[in-house]
């Protein structure tokens, strides 16, 4: 996010600058913006905002990292072995049509309202897209390479590590980039349908308890929250593509 | 045992086509042939004949079927064996290209030698391929003749007893072909190693070779084997106009093109 995207950001300006003419503070559905940020700290409830958002990017970040391993090493397992893919293929396929809110009453009943869970959930998520562009980046690599790395007899580590996974970067990256928005909307979810810590669960306690200045306050954090993290994935992904500009020639 | 040929293959079989469902085809039956140490051999024949095929089990790369012996210095090959180094025709895929030049030639030495040892053998491929002065180059900044020359020190930094070579020249224009048969010449002359060479280029095969091993059929087996007598150093100019090339070269016409 720079300077660049602010133009981009005009419509939702122009919209809440419209909002604040037209709301009233006492409007039970729609309170003026200007109304937001002072119901963030209301019945001294401020104290709270910085660790739910904090418990929020632990519990995203922690999802995200497991399922980025998980995924960058069953998607290399799948995409070199055939038979490990028919093996498991069916199997993923099932797990992967499950929708995150399935999967979370199975969740709570097995771990609990408390942290595994929410990062469980929220790696069972965001474990696709990394897992299938890994296994096609590795099928759609040139069998020469393969056999190449076999030919000059390098170790299964060596293999990995020096050929396989710098040969599928740009296809791993591409997968993280898909799964971040994913895993920050489950994460959210999961906080608002379990309760259990997070801006999501803040989200929820203010709704039942009927503030929805407070709601329209927390929904900006989030989505705050979302910018940030998405303008880092993406300058990441610009730095792994730009040294790697060589392959494109 | 040094009158024990390099390789040694007997009765060979293969086939290929794993996919599910697909029935396994023959594609070579009863290949019989040996290599001796520090010879030169080609391999020819026609498009999908089964030259790769072949290549690929001496590399260790594709098992032959039950049945069949292949022996590298007296040994059954089953898998790569140490000593054998490939070249791919396909060099744009067989390099790293996040890799430097060098890095790339020094790949099949790393965790196998210390650094100062690694660097010298390096040093010394990229001196054999005439590519000294481009160890720090990305691959995609040469030509396809150079990132050929790289893949060919690759595989001598290992300092292979012998070496296969897959077309290795077949992407490239007449010129620089000609220039990498003689480097390769050269290379052949000053290591000794064993050279098996595929190729569909007849003239090729006949300039480079102390023998042309011809395949045909379906499934294919060895319909020749012409001996060409040359004298070594071969010269471009000179060994191409030499009786000698000439015969050999109408032999493998002969039995290729059948007249
Ligand atoms: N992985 C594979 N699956 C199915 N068929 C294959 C496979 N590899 C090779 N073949 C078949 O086996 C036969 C021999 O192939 P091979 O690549 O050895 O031929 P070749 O003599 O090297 O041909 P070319 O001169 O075109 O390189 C061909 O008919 C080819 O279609
Ligand atoms: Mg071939």
């Amino acid at each position: 996010m720079s300077t660049r995207s602010l133009p981009g950001l005009l419509p939702l300006i122009a919209l809440l600058g419209l909002w604040q003419l037209l709301g009233s503070p006492d409007s039970p559905f729609f309170p003026a913006p200007s109304s937001w940020w002072p119901a963030l700290f209301t019945r001294g409830q401020g104290a709270k905002i910085v660790p739910a958002v904090l418990d929020t990017i632990r519990t995203f970040g922690l999802g995200l990292f497991i399922a980025t391993i998980l995924g960058v090493t069953l998607g290399i397992l799948i995409g070199v072995s055939r038979q490990v893919g028919r093996a498991v293929g069916p199997t993923f396929e099932f797990a992967r049509a499950l929708p995150p809110a399935a999967i979370v009453p199975v969740a709570t009943l097995l771990l609990g309202f408390d942290e595994p869970m929410k990062v469980v959930v929220v790696v069972l998520a965001a474990l696709w897209p990394i897992l299938l562009n890994t296994s096609s980046g590795v099928q759609e690599l040139p069998p020469t390479l393969l056999d190449t790395a076999r030919s000059l007899r390098l170790s299964r580590t060596r293999t990995v590590f020096r050929v396989l996974l710098p040969s599928v970067m740009p296809a791993i990256v591409l997968g993280i980039r898909v799964a971040t928005p994913i895993a920050l909307v489950i994460t959210l979810l999961v906080e608002y349908l379990t309760a259990v810590n997070g801006v999501g669960a803040l989200v929820g306690e203010a709704q039942r308890t009927f503030q929805p200045a407070r709601v329209y306050a927390l929904i900006v954090i989030a989505g705050l929250i979302s910018l940030i993290v998405n303008s880092l994935v993406r300058s990441v992904e610009d730095g792994v593509s730009r040294r790697r500009v060589g392959d494109r020639l | 045992m040094d009158n024990q040929p390099r390789y040694e293959c007997r009765k060979l079989r293969a086939e290929v086509g794993s996919r599910r469902g697909e029935p396994r085809r023959i594609v070579l039956d009863d290949v019989s042939f040996a290599v001796a140490p520090g010879e030169f051999v080609s391999i020819m024949g026609r498009s999908g004949v089964g030259k790769t095929t072949l290549l690929r089990i001496l590399a260790g790369l594709h098992e032959a079927s039950a049945g069949s012996a292949v022996r590298f210095n007296g040994e059954d090959v089953s898998g790569p064996p140490e000593g054998v180094s490939l070249v791919f025709q396909d060099y744009t895929s067989s390099l790293l290209p996040w890799r430097t030049v060098a890095k790339n030639v020094e790949l099949p030495l790393e965790g196998r030698l210390p650094i100062e040892e690694r660097r010298a053998r390096v040093a010394e491929a990229l001196e054999m391929v005439g590519l000294a002065d481009r160890a720090d180059a990305q691959p995609f900044e040469l030509s396809g003749g150079m990132q050929q020359r790289v893949q060919i020190a690759r595989a001598l930094a290992s300092r292979p007893v012998a070496l296969l070579m897959d077309e290795p020249f077949g992407a490239l224009d007449a010129l620089t072909k000609a220039d990498l048969e003689d480097q390769l010449l050269e290379i052949f002359a000053a290591t000794g190693t064993t050279v098996v060479f595929v190729t569909h280029d007849i003239e090729e095969a006949v300039y480079l070779s102390d023998r042309v091993l011809v395949l045909d059929g379906t499934p294919a087996k060895i319909v020749a084997e012409i001996p060409v007598s040359s004298p070594r150093p071969r010269t471009q100019m000179l060994t191409r106009e030499s009786t000698e090339f000439l015969e050999a070269r109408h032999r493998v016409h002969e039995v290729i093109f059948g007249t």
